[in-house]
């Protein structure tokens, strides 16, 4: 990304650009090498040329989604970053099903791990996993609900997965386009079951979605992608691909170690969507250390 | 509701079949229902086209919705219906289906609750992912009755039901199924001066749609 080159720049060119703007244009990199700025915002968020005050300060303005010169909005990539920093999640395709799995972040041994809201349903049969903030991905959720309700309740079938995604989409897109709010620092994977098919769908805080076959997201993601271009099959079967998905997401795993109250498996088949409980997912781990072991 | 068509809808085995009577009101429509041909000036320069009497429209390539009631009801109601599918239809990319259709209506219906449409409405297609037909009609308020065997609406209602259940038989092929139900449109006709003017009949199969014109007295 060419993000990095504005900030390169150095002082005495960046104040002389300035100079001679005199104010008008957005240029958030300008800013933050040369200008100090009265009000308390860090300077390195995409704030922009807003009002001259008396004494030639600038004062930022309150859009903190605004393009900068090389065509990019800072707050975008900062929000995928964060996502991208936390905790893993992992989607996977299958014939007769899709599952998706992600990591809880616990803080220590006494949280009660299956209290920790990182899985959501969203309708009958279509689930949801997140990475990054949690109470971002709260919210997204009762607006997906709430999509997902009304449609069933205005047409009495159930929300086919684009559709849903469609209009979240819009939903997140308002927080990139609007001034004092910042948009949602989360990255989203969608399973549902329509049609007699598997969907999976990438979203990420910009409402902007992707179907995929398999894909990890978060913390060690590239790792993670590599492991699944490799070992993923379009024939696979769903038990599999839990199977894959796990240990996908054990790769990207602090200390590749993970046991099953540190995660939430869940799938979505022709019964609908359904989260495994911990006991369910034991035995699937047991067998893993067993073939790791060996 | 006293421009009332009837309208008449049966299953069969694989197929369905809708039968509206054409609903006449004024002097004009009449004359152009007895000179049976397609657009035509009368007498008195108005120009009705023999379709605009149809009560039953097509919504899609295997879906049929029917209306029987006030005609400017009609036909607010069926442009605002046609307004909500399509949206639906570019939403999703794909046809919608009977039952999210009926739901439309229903809801669109019900929104009206103290100030209703004055209209009664069948809602017959195929599903394209079960290719099951399937019929339903639905009161003023949207409230829906999905039949197994025929649904009827208008003035004429109880005489159709009536007649209709002599006739009918489970698992009628399509021609069979086009017998029973111009015979029921037939015998069931309520008689008085808007009556008589013929029926429109439509048979629906999975791949391909039949219509026939019963001529009615005319008199």
């Amino acid at each position: 990304m060419s993000n990095d080159s504005g900030d390169k720049m150095d002082t005495g060119e960046a104040s002389s650009v300035q100079e001679g703007d005199g104010g008008g244009e957005e240029s958030s990199e300008n800013d933050d090498e040369s200008m100090e700025c009265d009000c308390d915002c860090d300077k390195v968020a995409g704030h922009s040329k807003g009002l001259e005050t008396r004494r030639g300060r600038k004062r930022c303005s309150e859009v903190l989604t605004s393009f900068n010169e090389s065509g990019n909005i800072h707050q975008l990539e900062y929000a995928n970053t964060c996502a991208s920093k936390a905790e893993p999640s992992v989607g996977i395709v299958a014939k007769n099903g899709v599952v998706i799995v992600t990591e809880k972040k616990l803080g220590s041994r006494l949280i009660e791990s299956n209290t920790v809201f990182t899985m959501a349903k969203i309708s009958e049969s279509i689930g949801m996993v997140y990475c990054g903030i949690e109470a971002d991905f709260r919210q997204v959720t009762t607006k997906a609900t709430k999509i997902a309700t009304s449609y069933l309740v205005s047409r009495d079938q159930a929300i086919p997965v684009n559709v849903l995604l469609k209009d979240l989409g819009d939903n997140l897109q308002v927080f990139t386009q609007s001034t004092r709010v910042r948009p949602f620092g989360l990255a989203l994977l969608i399973a549902g079951w329509h049609r007699n098919r598997a969907h999976l769908y990438k979203m990420n805080c910009v409402g902007s979605f992707q179907p995929v076959r398999a894909v990890a997201i978060g913390r060690n993601a590239e790792v993670c992608n590599t492991y699944l271009e490799r070992h993923y099959t379009d024939a696979i079967e769903l038990d599999a691909a839990i199977i894959l998905a796990i240990q996908t997401l054990k790769l990207a795993a602090v200390n590749n170690l993970i046991c099953s109250h540190q995660m939430a498996v869940g799938f979505s088949d022709q019964n609908g969507f359904k989260r495994m409980t911990d006991d369910e997912v034991e035995p699937i781990l047991e067998h893993l250390r067993f073939e790791c072991l060996s | 509701m006293d421009k009332a068509g009837n309208v008449l809808a049966m299953l069969g085995k694989d197929c369905l079949g809708i039968v509206s009577e054409y609903c006449i009101g004024s002097q004009d429509q009449a004359e152009e229902a007895a000179s049976t041909s397609a657009a035509a000036s009368t007498s008195t320069g108005a120009e009705t086209d023999c379709s605009e009497l149809n009560n039953v429209f097509k919504f899609g390539e295997r879906l049929l919705v029917g209306f029987s009631g006030l005609n400017t009801d009609i036909l607010e109601v069926r442009s605002q219906l046609r307004f909500r599918k399509n949206m639906h239809e570019l939403k999703e990319n794909c046809d919608i289906n009977p039952v999210a259709l009926t739901n439309l209506l229903s809801n669109l219906l019900y929104e009206h609750r103290f100030g209703p449409f004055l209209i009664e409405s069948i809602v017959a297609g195929f599903d394209q992912d079960t290719m099951e037909p399937y019929i339903c009609s639905m009161d003023l308020l949207g409230q829906a009755n999905v039949a197994k065997d025929f649904v009827a609406l208008g003035k004429g209602s109880d005489q159709l039901y009536g007649v209709s259940q002599a006739l009918w038989r489970p698992n009628l092929e399509a021609d069979q199924l086009f017998e029973v139900i111009c015979q029921s449109a037939v015998c069931a006709l309520h008689r008085d001066s808007l009556r008589g003017w013929g029926s429109k009949v439509m048979i629906l199969e999975f791949d391909q749609l039949t219509e026939h014109t019963m001529k009615g007295r005319v008199d």
